[in-house]
């Protein structure tokens, strides 16, 4: 496909349309996994991750080797350890992974630091740099974008059952303990493909604050996950014109564009929820 | 009313089994059988070990001592999953979980073999069919939450019906829930057993299960202190219908 394709300003532009293709996708598939994470009470499991993610990037930088693969390796296996922590641990939930947060973001300052590469680009990770993202970057982000919505679709019914009553699912059968280790990797992978996007220090905001305000308006778990992606697509794309048009960060712009519609739709269901 | 346990097929069996917390006993060699078509209410003081005991049936806890059969097998290689239905002790579903009746409900009918294929119709109708048996079809397509206690355990039962089990365990589902709920549940699980199933259920409320449950199993000390009926009970004779 040849670029750029004939759409209207802010996306006229190769750059920003390729910019336009991640955000959407990730604006689209974050809210997915994070409408089970919310309502398993891991929220804070993306931040935790991305934390580890930025140690996997240091990795990447200290070894020469691309750091997207090195966060997806160091992210998918914390996401692992704290899931088998959770399980098999005495420690709960929120000790596991405050143990892999900071552990994490202290492996990454001290691999950026023997890496002498603790300056603008390693900031990029942090922060996001979704105007620089490539062809190549966009059809990976794509690729995951896919493999995530096909992933919620097979699987949203068992983790939803996960959700109401863990106890219950497993005498049913349902492969709980596989499903968690799945649900974990997921995000793990979902937090490095948005780091490009919005950084790994705000990725987990999308997972979160679209949920929060979908389901304001929504009765069922299922139109939370539809809701929610709609909000995150809208985040993206309002939050990537208004960064073009006054020249704003672009990552922080899709968040806080995501609280606005949070406290936009908080406000106007109060009437409902009274 | 069935026949009783001693000529029934024993769908539960559980074999001089012990169990413990770190250290601390809470089932020491007991044993007991339910059979297919009895309903069994378990009573006991708290603490006693009446949750432990469904735990194991379920396969859930792994006895340290004695086994457990449950169809059959051992309960935690029961590959019939779908075979069992499970109504928890009553937890709290939080108030953000936005979840509408029928999806609770559709959950049940997920299994070790199937939980990632979208229901069949055949199965959804059955399901919708217990929730009607549980006065809660026209509710299908409301938020959870906005039931009240005791309809939302309706639709817990409902959700554990929804696969059609051949076991159904229940723990305290008369806990907390409305005199109306309580009856219709009992007389609902009244029906599932003779229709064939076994069902178990902890219960404190032994007054409610009076008209329609076939034996008690007193537990005390670890291990079945009275099993017979309801009015042979020491001290509900008392006039003690809450355990």
């Amino acid at each position: 496909m040849s670029l750029p394709l004939p759409l209207p300003w802010p996306f006229e532009r190769e750059y920003m349309q390729l910019a336009l293709l991640a955000a959407l996708v990730i604006g689209t598939c974050t809210p997915l996994i994070g409408t089970v994470l919310v309502h398993k009470h891991l929220s804070l499991m993306a931040d935790g991750l991305g934390h580890v993610a930025f140690a996997g990037v240091a990795a990447g930088l200290l070894l020469d080797v691309a750091p997207f693969w090195t966060a997806v390796v160091v992210s998918v296996a914390a996401a692992i350890v704290v899931e088998l922590l959770r399980m098999y641990g005495r420690s709960g939930g929120d000790l596991a992974l405050a143990l892999i947060f900071y552990s994490g973001i202290a492996g990454g300052v001290v691999l950026t630091g023997l890496a002498n590469s603790l300056n603008g680009s390693t900031l990029t990770y942090l922060f996001g740099s979704i105007l620089t993202v490539s062809r190549s970057d966009a059809i990976t982000v794509a690729v995951i974008g896919v493999l995530l919505v096909v992933s919620m679709v097979v699987c949203w019914r068992a983790m939803f059952a996960i959700v109401l009553d863990e106890e219950a699912a497993r005498v049913a059968g349902l492969p709980v303990r596989g499903l968690n280790l799945f649900i974990s990797c997921l995000t793990a992978v979902t937090v490095v493909a948005g780091m490009r996007i919005v950084g790994v220090l705000l990725v987990s905001a999308l997972m979160v604050i679209p949920v929060g305000a979908a389901q304001r308006w929504t009765r069922s778990f299922r139109s939370t996950m539809v809701l929610g992606s709609a909000f995150g697509a809208a985040s993206a794309v309002l939050g990537l014109a208004a960064a073009r048009q006054w020249g704003l960060a672009p990552g922080g712009t899709i968040v806080l564009v995501a609280a606005a519609l949070f406290v936009v739709s908080t406000v106007a269901t109060i009437p409902r929820h009274r | 009313m069935t026949p009783p346990a001693s000529s029934v097929s024993p769908a539960v069996v559980v074999d001089d089994v012990t169990f413990s917390y770190g250290g601390a006993p809470v089932i020491q060699g007991l044993s007991c059988a339910i059979g297919s078509g009895e309903l069994v209410a378990i009573a006991g003081a708290n603490g006693v070990g009446k949750s432990t005991l469904l735990h194991l049936v379920l396969g859930l806890y792994r006895p340290e001592a004695g086994t457990v059969r449950l169809l059959g097998v051992d309960p935690s290689r029961l590959a019939r999953r779908g075979a069992l239905g499970y109504v928890p002790q009553r937890r709290v579903i939080a108030d953000v979980l936005p979840a509408t009746v029928a999806e609770v409900l559709l959950s049940g009918l997920l299994s070790r073999s199937t939980w990632w294929r979208r229901p069949t119709a055949s199965a959804r109708a059955r399901a919708m069919s217990a929730l009607d048996a549980v006065g809660l079809v026209d509710r299908a397509d409301d938020r959870f939450q906005t039931l009240s206690g005791g309809q939302q355990q309706r639709v817990l039962i409902a959700k554990a019906l929804a696969g059609d089990p051949t076991v159904l365990v229940l723990d305290e589902p008369l806990a907390g829930v409305d005199a109306e709920s309580q009856r219709l549940i009992a007389a609902v699980l009244r029906q599932r057993a003779d229709a064939g199933a076994c069902v178990i259920v902890v219960s404190h409320e032994l007054e409610v299960l009076d008209p329609v449950v076939d034996r008690v199993l007193l537990l005390a000390g670890g291990r079945v202190a009275f099993e017979g009926a309801l009015a042979d009970l020491p001290v509900h004779r008392h006039g003690h219908g809450h355990w």
